[in-house]
């Protein structure tokens, strides 16, 4: 079989999709039946020869490669080899509307107004217009031969509750066996009874060490503490696993390990990755209240409703509130496109994306294949996906805009404590108080500043600005520096050094003694040496002029000196860029008397005065803003927001969008649910909310056939290695069937007996012997089953990323068991910014389990990525499983891996041992969970007595070759 | 069959090759002979000038728009937009260039002496007015879900020609408007994503990632690599066959080899001065591109199926075209010449797909005073080597070069192309995932015969 062209799901065997292909058979591909012989009495032969001769060769040619009932495929749902079709219409509704030509759809596409067809090139003008005159005339057709529909009977919901996931649950009595010594629990009958029935026995029991490492790391995500070995060994109590059982499912390490396969499930993640990825700082709060559901074993049901419709039910008290806000966080963490600028179709793609969560996460369908059409496999027609969207599009998920055409989302408040309530008051009076008083400073210190002497000493004397001088050369205009008089000022750009020159000309008022001042923005960069040539009553003096530096007054003016001139002597200075070292800047030039600047009078003690009390505002500016900065420092924490839904105001059904188009709404469909799993009382929308109450509602009832089924499915999958269904996201026509259907339906309805608790689920599925078996390797076994479907060995698997990381952290002695909080506080409004510059995320971490780690979409950690972490793009029940050189090149050269396997070793170190054997007994038991097996013993020993002196470096080594091993990556 | 089941039914560890370990892909099997049809191109090139370059700057020469300058685009425009309905002419001279006559402006003078290599395709339409959905229609073939790149199709098309490579790197890939997605396998077996190097259109060191030890001591590393097979092959014994444990072993071992051969490969100072000054390396213009497009041409050598080369998204003037456009130009084009000679001196360009593209154009009309929006309407893109048309002009766009108006190509149709040039049929090309064959041209894409050689 060409392996790249067929992909069938996991584990399905050809066989039975071939079957089911065969099955399907007779409705995808009906046999056309013939012409029927006679011609419709109603038609003339006038009308008959018209369509035949000019209509039907047309139609063969060029649209019956697409639109026929035999065409390979069968375009827009439309079909044209029959009078019935062309009536019915395909998805955008009739094609024609016989005797109006210009409303008819099939003219429309003819003339490339509606769609372009044919495709290939639009048809001559003449035949066009015979077509037209066709349904003038009433479209007269003949050909009858079959009812003109595009066979979709696979969509069919009556039909389709003949598949076995949409049956209700069939609880059977538990088998008999042959061994009956075997079982340890009901669940063992039901394997072994299907083992006896091919004629296998199972595998031997699991050693008492391998065990209990499969035991702490599935349950906990981390391998058995040494201490926790010790004290079970030292128990010598036959309860002593069961009782560590026990005490590993209360555990604060249970819940995360169990919320961590739900955040998978979620598509959990701390940022939108997307187009822009914005941060969602309020993520970890759904995170965090996952974990405390599997800390408090909440009824599935519960958890269900919360995380919907949360949101829409009373609430006892604030954390009961808190907690149902957060929970419909699961509605809001899909990747999103938020810079889509066409706001109807983005509202829709996040509709769809809502759709296919809760569709993949509780059902196990994939509802949004009914977007653009029916359902190709499953049971579900187009309008059962629009009876959902309407659910959703009568739900508020985004809110405005971050920027121009970005899309921001809903925060929704949370309770707060009086007492917090008060203190962000508080907070928040003095903080505008402070921030109004400083704003008041600064103003009156401007105005001293500028409108008092400024204005002052610009008013004195002359002011030439720059577009007074006469210019040579090309000077350039500026406003960068902000210190300026007038518009702005000129540049010479460091061009044309000697060419570019100013000439300022005036008159003085009267004969006399005047200083003249050079007003220009002085700061480094610009020259030190400016020439500037006066031409006085006395004569010609040139200065030479640092502008590298602020001017003396006002930071803008410096005095060049005090020059005689006459009145009827035209005055000139000029000022080149001969050899100067850097910008030649010019803004003004001022020519002030000296008698008036020599004026000792009031206006100088003014000036005394006013200096004086700028200096005291400035002052208490500098003890405001400092008091400003301390009380932000120590300010309450913010008004509390998740990353929630709300309702709309207005709820509304959604029309059918055709071909899933957003600007092509057809029908009307009221909201509901599917109704291939329907019954009698279900659940009925509200009318004035979304419905999402009722879709939870009818998600978490014990009567709907999917639910408890994906969720025992599920937590099979996590402990045993695959699913009963193996395809545990699909429980579809395409899906795989169960290999223990009974013991499925036993599962669900246990698990709904024991008030749907997780814990008691787990605990019920470890307890049994076929969870407690050796993975190993059989021979005959093997050849009869060789996917161990049927259970006769335990499944040998990977341990998680987070595992390979907590466990590491755990092995060096570092791992905290804090509870993490918001983790990307730190970030602003986007993770990363769409331009070249940017530099990528850069986050602290810390030692907590790395379920309290960011998850950033597209900049996740290479461990996560390289060791199959769950794809937060996408919904994931079950992680892939990879072996891949770029895992083996982690291990090898990671800082990771180098940083650990030294600190491991160190601690090995530094134990009290006098025997290297009990040193290599105590650094397997910190990293693996267990002693080692002999002949890891005798190769440790080994690699240690070929160095000479074993070292800190060679402990290192030999610890980082564990970790880099099979034995740690794998779960016996 | 996926990878565990294909793993579960492998009856010893022994039997168990490498190719079976790295998915089903065609080469796994035997190469060549699985193709759907004979293939022109073995490997591609793809040149992305992130953010948009001026189809009516480079290649699309438009002398109404020269004439109209000013006045009023008469036509209607897209909704969405920043852009004046204002035509704005080029302000760069465009000419006639080589044999084919074909139109090239001032903007890029080594690219117009390569001209009669290049096929434009000067009718290119897109999706997605903004950056994210266009950037990953040209990547991924959807504007707004998760979906592999074309890379990692590629990948899983054809496999690994060089084992110690990856099959498809990204060179300077951005972080922005969808980042990794751009270069990922979504659904697809992990190994098709690409392997970035650098980041941001630049090439920093140009390393990948963990293929040095932190603190580089051989031997240390030579007996932690020897005692890790050591236990690996203990485990084994232990508890039988394990395709995964197996597995380890030999990609412990591949790892190895990778660490030795992948190096020499990324070393650019094995090639002559003449070559590296012919790329523009060591011209503060043209260095960091140049090493992209030396290093591309190095990877593709060695076996690599799909290299991406990125400017990082600097082709976005909405302001500031004139000194935006010349700048990305100086950049790239010198570079890119000499990518298309070096290709054509080696033998390589009869069987290298090259492709030239910006996720969408820009606005003839202007925005501001000095810039044009995006305008995924109309482009262009060109296309080099693995038999495709050399000195051909396809498409047209309508009088002012806004809207794809002539023998209109979709990017969908581009990606059919591509595929279709390296033996894969787009509409087979399939992989299954939540319940239904996913492939990179959705449900649309027709092969662009015409701009093929035949």
């Amino acid at each position: 079989m060409r392996s790249v062209l067929s992909e069938f799901p996991e584990g399905v065997p050809v066989a039975r999709i071939l079957l089911l292909l065969l099955l399907l058979a007779p409705v995808n591909a009906q046999e056309p039946q013939t012409d029927s012989p006679g011609v419709p009495a109603d038609i003339s032969p006038a009308d008959l020869a018209f369509f035949e001769q000019k209509i039907r060769p047309v139609l063969v040619q060029h649209c019956y490669s697409c639109h026929a009932a035999d065409s390979e495929k069968i375009r827009g749902g439309l079909l044209l080899d029959t009078a019935a079709g062309l009536l019915q219409g395909g998805d955008s509704g009739p094609a024609l509307v016989p005797g109006d030509a210009a409303a008819s759809l099939l003219l429309q596409s003819l003339q490339y107004e509606a769609f372009e067809m044919p495709p290939a090139g639009q048809l001559p003008v003449a035949v066009i217009a015979d077509f037209a005159t066709w349904i003038a005339r009433g479209a007269a057709d003949p050909r009858t031969r079959h009812n003109g529909l595009v066979p979709q009977a696979s969509a069919d919901p009556l039909a389709g509750r003949d598949h076995w996931a949409f049956q209700p649950l069939n609880v059977t009595a538990t088998p008999d066996v042959q061994d009956s010594e075997w079982p340890l629990s009901w669940i063992d009958h039901y394997v072994l009874q299907k083992l006896e029935s091919q004629n296998l026995t199972p595998a031997q029991d699991a050693d008492q060490a391998t065990l209990l490492r499969r035991l702490s790391f599935d349950l906990t995500g981390l391998p058995p503490t040494p201490q926790r070995i010790a004290e079970i060994a030292a128990a010598d109590d036959p309860r002593g696993l069961e009782s560590a059982i026990d005490t590993m499912l209360e555990s604060r390490s249970f819940a995360e390990h169990w919320a961590r396969h739900w955040l998978d499930v979620a598509r959990y993640a701390d940022s939108n990755g997307g187009d822009f990825n914005a941060t969602f700082h309020n993520a970890w709060r759904y995170r965090n209240y996952v974990i405390n559901q599997f800390e408090q074993d909440r009824p599935l049901p519960e958890f269900i409703v919360e995380q919907i419709a949360g949101d829409l039910l009373p609430a006892a008290d604030d954390a009961s509130r808190e907690r149902q806000v957060v929970a419909t966080g699961l509605l809001m963490l899909g990747a999103r496109m938020l810079s889509e600028r066409d706001k109807a179709k983005l509202e829709l793609d996040v509709v769809d994306e809502q759709i296919s969560a809760v569709g993949k996460a509780f059902l196990g369908m994939t509802l949004e294949c009914a977007r653009c059409h029916d359902h190709k496999f499953d049971p579900i027609p187009t309008q059962d996906y629009y009876a959902l969207a309407g659910i959703f599009r009568s739900t508020q998920t985004l809110d405005g805009e971050i920027q121009k055409y970005v899309s921001n989302w809903v925060r929704q408040p949370l309770p707060m404590t009086d007492a917090h309530r008060a203190a962000l008051a508080e907070y928040t009076a003095a903080a505008a108080d402070l921030k109004k008083s400083i704003s008041a400073l600064e103003k009156e210190v401007r105005d001293l500043e500028q409108n008092g002497d400024r204005a002052r000493i610009l008013a004195q004397g002359l002011l030439l600005d720059d577009d007074q001088a006469e210019k040579t050369g090309d000077w350039k205009f500026s406003t960068y520096s902000p210190n300026f008089i007038g518009k702005g000022y000129i540049h010479d750009d460091k061009q044309e050094l000697g060419r570019r020159m100013l000439r300022f000309r005036f008159n003085v008022p009267a004969d006399g003694e005047y200083e003249i001042r050079l007003a220009f923005p002085g700061s480094g960069g610009r020259a030190t040496n400016v020439p500037v040539q006066i031409e006085h009553a006395a004569g010609t003096t040139t200065v030479l002029v640092d502008e590298s530096r602020a001017a003396p007054i006002l930071d803008m003016l410096k005095p060049l000196g005090r020059f005689p001139f006459h009145k009827d002597q035209e005055a000139v200075v000029e000022i080149v860029n001969r050899d100067t070292d850097g910008y030649v800047i010019v803004d003004a030039l001022q020519i002030i008397s000296a008698a008036e600047l020599d004026q000792p009078a009031d206006e100088n003690t003014n000036a005394a005065k006013q200096s004086e009390r700028l200096t005291a505002l400035q002052q208490q500016l500098k003890q405001q803003q400092q008091q400003l900065s301390d009380l932000e420092k120590t300010a309450p924490a913010p008004e509390p927001r998740a990353l929630a839904v709300r309702e709309r105001d207005q709820p509304a059904d959604s029309p059918i969008y055709i071909r899933g188009e957003h600007n092509n709404p057809g029908e009307i469909i009221p909201r509901g649910f599917l109704q291939v799993a329907s019954w009698d009382g279900q659940p009925v929308v509200n009318p004035v909310q979304s419905g999402r109450l009722q879709l939870a509602e009818w998600i978490a009832d014990a009567r709907n056939p999917l639910t408890a089924r994906v969720y025992v499915n599920r937590i099979w999958a996590h402990l045993m290695g695959a699913g009963l269904v193996r395809t545990v996201d699909n429980f579809g026509r395409n899906g795989e069937q169960p290999t223990h259907p009974e013991l499925l339906d036993r599962l669900a309805a246990e698990f709904i007996a024991h008030n749907w608790s997780t814990r008691w689920l787990v605990r019920e599925i470890v307890s049994s012997r076929t969870y407690r078996l050796s993975s190993a390797w059989q021979q005959h076994h093997w050849q009869t089953d060789p996917e161990n479907r049927l259970h006769w060995r335990a499944s040998r698997r990977p341990i998680s990323a987070e595992s390979i990381r907590d466990s590491l952290l755990q092995a060096a002695g570092e791992l905290s068991t804090q509870i993490g909080e918001a983790p990307v506080a730190a970030l602003g409004t986007l993770v990363t910014q769409n331009n070249a510059d940017d530099k990528g995320v850069e986050l602290s971490s810390n030692s907590t389990r790395t379920i309290y780690q960011p998850v950033i979409r597209n900049e996740l950690p290479s461990l996560m990525t390289l060791f199959d972490f769950a794809d937060p793009d996408f919904g994931t029940g079950q992680r892939t499983e990879t072996v891949v050189p770029t895992q083996s090149l982690w291990m090898l050269n990671s800082d990771t891996i180098q940083k650990r396997a030294a600190q491991i070793a160190d601690r090995v170190l530094a134990a009290d041992f006098t025997d290297q054997r009990a040193r290599i007994e105590f650094l397997y038991q910190l990293v693996l969970g267990r002693p080692p097996q002999p002949d890891e013993a005798r190769l440790s020993i080994e690699f240690l007595s070929q160095q000479t002196d074993a070292s800190r470096e060679d402990w290192a080594d030999l610890t980082q070759a564990i970790l880099a091993s099979s034995a740690f990556r794998m779960l016996d | 069959m996926k990878r565990r089941t294909c793993l579960q039914s492998l009856p010893y560890a022994t039997a168990l090759s490498l190719a079976g370990l790295q998915g089903r892909t065609l080469e796994a099997s035997s190469n060549g002979s699985q193709l759907h049809h004979p293939a022109r191109a073995k490997r591609v090139i793809l040149l992305f000038m992130h953010g948009g370059p001026s189809q009516v700057d480079l290649f699309d020469f438009k002398p109404e728009l020269q004439r109209r300058d000013g006045q009023d685009f008469p036509g209607k425009m897209p909704g969405n937009l920043d852009a004046k309905s204002t035509l704005m002419r080029s302000p760069w001279k465009f000419a006639r260039h080589g044999e084919s006559g074909n139109w090239v402006s001032e903007l890029l003078p080594h690219t117009a002496r390569q001209i009669d290599k290049l096929c434009v395709v000067k009718s290119m339409y897109s999706r997605g007015q903004s950056h994210g959905q266009a950037v990953s229609m040209l990547h991924t073939g959807s504007d707004n879900l998760v979906r592999p790149s074309i890379g990692a199709w590629v990948s899983y098309g054809l496999g690994r020609q060089n084992n110690n490579l990856p099959a498809f790197l990204s060179l300077g890939p951005s972080s922005g408007h969808g980042g990794p997605r751009n270069y990922g396998a979504a659904f697809l077996p992990a190994e098709h994503q690409g392997t970035p190097v650098g980041r941001q259109g630049k090439l920093g060191e140009a390393s990948i990632d963990y293929l040095q030890p932190a603190s580089p001591d051989a031997d240390r590393q030579q007996r932690r690599l020897q005692l890790t097979q050591s236990f690996n092959q203990a485990h084994l014994l232990r508890v039988g066959p394990d395709p995964r444990i197996s597995g380890m072993l030999e990609t412990n071992e591949l790892a190895a080899r990778m660490q030795r051969a992948a190096p020499q490969v990324l070393d650019l100072s094995q090639e002559t001065e003449q070559t590296q000054q012919m790329y523009g390396i060591g011209q503060k213009a043209t260095d960091n591109f140049g090493r992209q497009c030396l290093l591309g041409r190095r990877l593709l050598e060695a076996g690599v199926r799909f290299v991406e080369l990125s400017t990082g998204n600097v082709w976005d003037q909405h302001g500031g075209l004139k000194e935006g456009h010349e700048k990305n130009s100086l950049a790239t084009d010198q570079p890119i010449a000499a990518l298309l000679i070096d290709l054509e001196q080696r033998g390589l360009l009869d069987d290298t797909l090259v492709v030239w593209t910006g996720e969408f154009g820009r606005t003839p009309t202007v925005q501001g005073s000095n810039g044009r929006d995006h305008n995924p309407q109309g482009f262009c893109c060109w296309l080099a080597g693995g038999g495709v048309r050399p000195g051909f002009s396809w498409g047209e766009t309508d009088d002012f070069g806004y809207y794809a108006a002539v023998d209109r190509v979709h990017m969908h149709d581009l990606h059919a192309t591509i595929l279709h040039q390296l033996g894969l049929d787009h509409e087979r090309l399939t992989w299954r995932y939540a319940g239904r064959d996913f492939r990179l041209t959705d449900v649309s894409g027709r092969i662009v015969q015409e701009i093929l050689h035949s």
